[in-house]
Formats: structure tokens, sequence, C-alpha cells
């Protein structure tokens, strides 16, 4: 037998899936399909019910409704220990009497898995998480990062049909964090698990996953690619959680297929491209990314078909290295964020004086205007 | 100067009775070198006489296995109580429970024996009952033998049992359990792989405590054993108070106070052997 793992790829779907807990719905009838070999996040603030979902998907969690379904199965009222789901816990959960190789081989013991077979799959994970000189220390002894590899080896090694990883990261500061991003997106991908990880850092779920998931108040408020988020968010709270965003509140004036005039105040028109999605009339919320600014000097041509402007004052300036912040007032009162490269060669910018912010109307985002939220 | 005199005056009560209780421990052991006969020191006479003797070495050995029967017994029904009090008892549920332990630490030891002697006595609760019930004609004899014995020194050592093990119970990390049962473990080989190794160090504890408590028992083999029942705080207040032979008491207090201090070493080392190995 070659010392490695294999995976059988297995999708997941969830239908109508809802848990209570002490009268309160955490999560509020969920439908989500994934697929075998996909690795989804689900990304939202705390007690958004992310967490909750992924101990419903492994069995510690009974749900108050719904079905889950992993590889054409349904598992819903099936215990956790025969589930064979992969987990990997927050602060890790290594077991603290028993060594690494120990740990590792705990859940093909479980599974009946015979001693000659534990020894070959337990030096497929030693060597594939770089843990074979740790094979007899207790968990105790390991920095965070081994510990981590541990649990990844342990929650692998009875080749489960998905793995579900509930912030993995976030007990590791943030250099080694930012290492083990990009390494865990390859492991996963090397093994082809259909993963499921669960995290509060936007950076973090479009590092590692193939789509998103943004929850809030127990539902999946958008789902898709990282670009599909950060691109075109279709509320406040995904355009708000991934990443930064500037607003205008406004109502549409007149629209044709193509373009959509949109008044916001102050006797100014702002230009949008249309599309299916949005509303022919009423009040609408413009959404535009930081980094899609440019400010312009007052006297500068600009082309009115092609760029929306708004006169701004320059308040602050925050070097930060890779970016610079810029910090605009319009006339209104409306702050504005604009965050340019650290490696612009754009004239430097003087605090107090008046500038001409430009963007391009193909980068103007409408979504549908909501009572203003905290 | 007074302020670092201040120390001083404030260990001196506790040094002194630490010294009063010295100065008893050492002058047993010195009667225990003496002769029965009140002529002098004898050398080791008094314990080669305790060691020759078959009687006197029953005292020993049937002390130390009660001992270990009734530790046993309480760690088999203090587990359980534990458990039940750290993980499944609600807060209102577990405050009671607390309140129950807490009563049977604080009355006094005399007191919580004549509670059993009216539940185990001839005309006793249990044998009402079973007389009513027309389980037996004669009452069951139920103290005043070993068996009495044994159930007042569980009854004695649970309460020292069961918090032993709240500490470690209350810090048993529920991931663990979900851990191992994501990996597959029925809840009975987590109970067996997780649970019971994590609690050693709180299973150790309980069982020095309750071991220590009931070899050093006097008061239960005296009202529930009636005095018949051999067990070494007995054999001593009769040889050193009845029989006036206070060099053999002191001598058998030397022996089970050696007894005890091995008991400490040996639990103590086992528990920090076991916990160095996966500890730091």
């Amino acid at each position: 037998m070659t010392p490695s793992l294999s995976f059988k790829k297995r999708g997941i779907t969830l239908s109508g899936l809802s848990v209570e807990l002490q009268g309160k719905r955490i999560l509020d009838d969920v439908d989500l399909e994934i697929f075998p070999g996909e690795i989804i996040a689900l990304l939202g603030p705390s007690g958004c019910g992310k967490t909750t979902m992924l101990r419903a998907i492994a069995g510690l969690q009974r749900p108050s409704a719904g079905e889950i379904v992993v590889g054409g199965q349904a598992m819903t009222d099936v215990a956790p220990y025969r589930r064979n789901v992969g987990m990997v816990f927050q602060s890790y959960a290594l077991f603290p009497h028993m060594t690494v190789a120990e740990n590792i081989v705990f859940g093909l013991k479980m599974h009946g898995v015979a001693p000659a077979e534990r020894a070959v799959v337990l030096d497929a994970a030693l060597t594939m998480l770089e843990l074979s000189a740790l094979r007899d220390a207790y968990p105790a002894r390991l920095s965070g990062g081994q510990q981590q590899r541990v649990a990844i080896a342990r929650s692998i090694a009875t080749q489960p049909s998905v793995l579900l990883l509930d912030e993995p990261l976030s007990a590791l500061d943030k250099k080694l964090k930012d290492d083990m991003r990009s390494e865990l997106r390859t492991l996963l991908k090397k093994v082809g698990m259909t993963a499921i990880i669960v995290t509060h850092d936007q950076e973090e779920a479009l590092a590692i996953a193939d789509r998103v998931a943004v929850m809030n108040e127990g539902r999946i408020v958008q789902i898709g690619t990282g670009g599909d988020l950060y691109h075109n968010p279709n509320c406040r709270f995904v355009a708000d959680f991934v990443g930064y965003m500037n607003y205008f509140e406004g109502s549409i004036r007149s629209g044709s297929d193509q373009r959509l005039e949109l008044d916001i105040g102050d006797a100014r028109l702002l230009k949008a491209r249309s599309s299916a999605e949005t509303p022919a009339t009423g009040h609408v919320t413009v959404a535009i990314r930081p980094e899609a600014i440019t400010p312009m000097p007052k006297s500068a041509p600009v082309d009115q078909d092609e760029f929306n402007i708004v006169p701004a004052c320059l308040i602050s300036e925050e070097f930060l290295g890779i970016v610079t912040y810029l910090r605009f007032q319009d006339g209104k009162g409306r702050d504005l964020l604009v965050i340019r490269s650290g490696q612009s060669r754009a004239s430097p910018l003087r605090v107090g004086e008046h500038y001409d912010l430009a963007w391009p109307i193909d980068v103007t985002t409408l979504m549908p205007a909501e009572p203003q939220a905290a | 100067m007074i302020a670092r005199l201040v120390p001083y005056f404030l260990v001196a009560p506790a040094l002194l009775l630490i010294a009063v209780l010295l100065t008893g421990l050492s002058s047993v052991l010195g009667w225990s070198f003496q002769s029965s006969a009140g002529d002098g020191a004898a050398g080791l006479v008094q314990y080669a006489n305790l060691a020759t003797n078959e009687s006197y070495r029953h005292f020993f050995t049937y002390s130390l296995w009660l001992a270990a029967i009734s530790t046993f017994v309480a760690l088999l029904l203090g587990f359980p109580v534990a458990y039940y009090m750290e993980i499944n008892a609600s807060p209102s549920q577990r405050k009671w429970i607390f309140a129950g332990l807490l009563a049977m630490f604080l009355s006094d030891y005399v007191l919580k024996m004549f509670g059993l002697i009216l539940i185990l006595g001839r005309s006793g609760l249990v044998n009402r009952l079973a007389m009513w019930l027309g389980v037996t004609d004669a009452p069951f004899k139920l103290m005043y033998n070993e068996f009495g014995v044994l159930v007042g020194l569980v009854s004695g050592i649970l309460p020292y049992m069961i918090l032993s093990l709240n500490g470690v119970i209350a810090r048993l990390d529920k991931r663990l359990h979900e851990a191992a049962s994501v990996l597959g473990a029925p809840p009975w080989r987590i109970f067996l792989l997780i649970t019971l190794p994590l609690c050693v160090p709180g299973i150790l504890a309980g069982t020095m405590l309750s071991f220590l408590l009931s070899l050093n028992s006097f008061v239960t083999p005296m009202l529930l054993g009636g005095g018949r029942v051999d067990m070494i705080a007995v054999l001593i207040f009769d040889q050193a108070i009845n029989l006036a032979n206070l060099p053999l008491g002191s001598a058998a207090a030397g022996v089970l106070f050696l007894i005890s201090g091995a008991v400490i070493l040996l639990l103590n080392g086992l528990g920090d052997r076991y916990q160095k190995r996966f500890q730091r």
C-alpha cells in the first residue's frame, strides 16, 4: 500500500435547516448546496449562526427542522459518531493525554481499522503535515501552528467525506495566520476534500474558499465567489463585511435600458448601469469601493459620460505603507473614503483643498435602500 | 522596624499550634519505645510485638482491607454524583446537591453515625420497612458487624470523594468529547478513553483522602461496629486507654502514622508521574 490518503468527494445539501436554542432561532430556514470537492466559507459576525450550521452538519447540534444530506445520504438523524465527517475545532480540542500519533490514529481505532493499516495512514498523515518529528510529543508541548496541523491530521486520518473547520486560524498570531491561510487551501485542494470553513475574517474567507456564504441573523444573505461578493454585493451588510464601501442614499430619477440617473440630493445626479435586478424607480443605495475613486484637481477635464463626479474636500491622509487612506467630505457633509496604492505616482494631495472625486459609471453598484442600520 | 516584625506576629499562632501538635506526636512516638511494665526504654520491643502477634497484625491488614473497599465503593458511588452535578445538572439542581454535600461535610461525625444507627439498627428504618413489606420475619443484622462499618465509612468519606472529583470534572473540556464523538467514538468509549483518563488526578486525590480517613477511622468502628470490628484506632484506644498499655498503643499509632505517610507518598508520586507526562 502506498502511504497516501484518498478521499471520496461528496456534496452536501442543506434544505430548510433551522436550529432553535432556548426559543431563539439561531439558524433560520437555510438552504445551501455544496458541490463535491468545493471549499465553502461561512462568513459572518459572531452569533450569525455559522458555527451552529457547522455543528448541525457534524451532528453536534440537533436541527429543529430541515434536512442534511451528505453524498446522497440523509444525515439529519444520524449520531455524530456514525457520520464520518472530519472536524477541526476552534482551539483544536486535541486530547491532552495522548501523543501526536495517538491523537491522529484515535479516529481510525474508533472505526475499527487494523493496526497495520493504522500505521500506514499515520505515516502518511505525519508526512503530509510535516509532523514526523513530533509523533511522540504531547499537545501541550506544541506551538499553536503545530497543534493546528495535528488537529487537521487527526480530522483527515479517517478519510472523511467532508471536512468542517471552525475558525481554524483564529488562535494563531497574525504572521502565522497569513502563512497558514494559503497552506490550508493548498492542502485542501491537494486532498480534494469537500470542506466548510467558518470564519469571521473576510480575508481568510476570500483567500481559502471557492465560494463564500455571508451570514447574518441565522440566514445566508449572499453566496458567491469572492469577486461576486466584492464587486456585486446585494446589500449593505455584505458590502460592509467584505471590504470598505462608500454610500450615497438616493432615488432613481430617470432610467433607460442602459443608464439610470440617480438623484442624491444637493442638486447632484449620478449615473449607473442598469441591470435586471435594479429597480426602475424608488429609493436606492449607491455604493462605490474606495479604491475605485480617483481624486482629480478641480480644473481637470473628465469625461462626464463615463465617470461620476462628486466634489469634496480632503480632510485627512493616512499613509499605511501598502496603501494610503484619504478621507474626504462633500458639500452635504457625507464622508467618503478613497484608498490609493502606496506605489501611486499621482501628484500629492493637500489636506483642506477641494478635489473632484471621479469613478467609472461601470463600478457604481446599486442596492435596495434599507432603513439606516447600526 | 515594627512593620518588619508584623509577619512574624501573624504566623506565630500557627507556628505555636504546629509546635504543640508535634510535641504531642513526638511524645506518642517516645512512648512507643518504652517497655509495657513502665521500667524504662525497651527499643523496638513494642513494634516487634505488633509484628509477631497474629491478632495484632489482623487489625492492620483488616483496616487496610476495609479502607480499600470503602474507598472503592465511594469512588463508584461518588463519580456519577460528581459527574451529574458538573455536567448534567441545572444550576438550581447543582445548588441543592451542593447544599446536601455541605450538610454532610459540616454535620458532626458522631451525629452522622447516630443517624446511620437509626437507619441500620435492629428496629431501624431498613428493618422496619423490610418486615412491613414481608421481606423477612427476623430483622437483618445490619450493624455491629463489617457491613455496618462499611456503610459508616463510605458515608463518612463520600463527600470528600465527590468534592475531589468535582474539580477535575468541572475542568473537563466539553469539546474533547465532541471531538471524540465526531471521530467515531460512541459515548461509552468517550467515557473510557477521554473522560476517565482526564479525571485521574481527581480520582487519586479523592482516593488518598478517603483511604486515609477510613484507615484512621475511630468513631465508625466504635459506634457502628460496637467495638467488635478490628480497626487500628480501636486497637490503639483499647491498649492505651482501656488496658493502660500506653507503649503498645503508641507503637500501633506509630505504625499507622508510617502507613499513612507511605500512602500519601505513593499516590502523590503516581499523580505527579501521570501528569508530568503531558503537561507543560
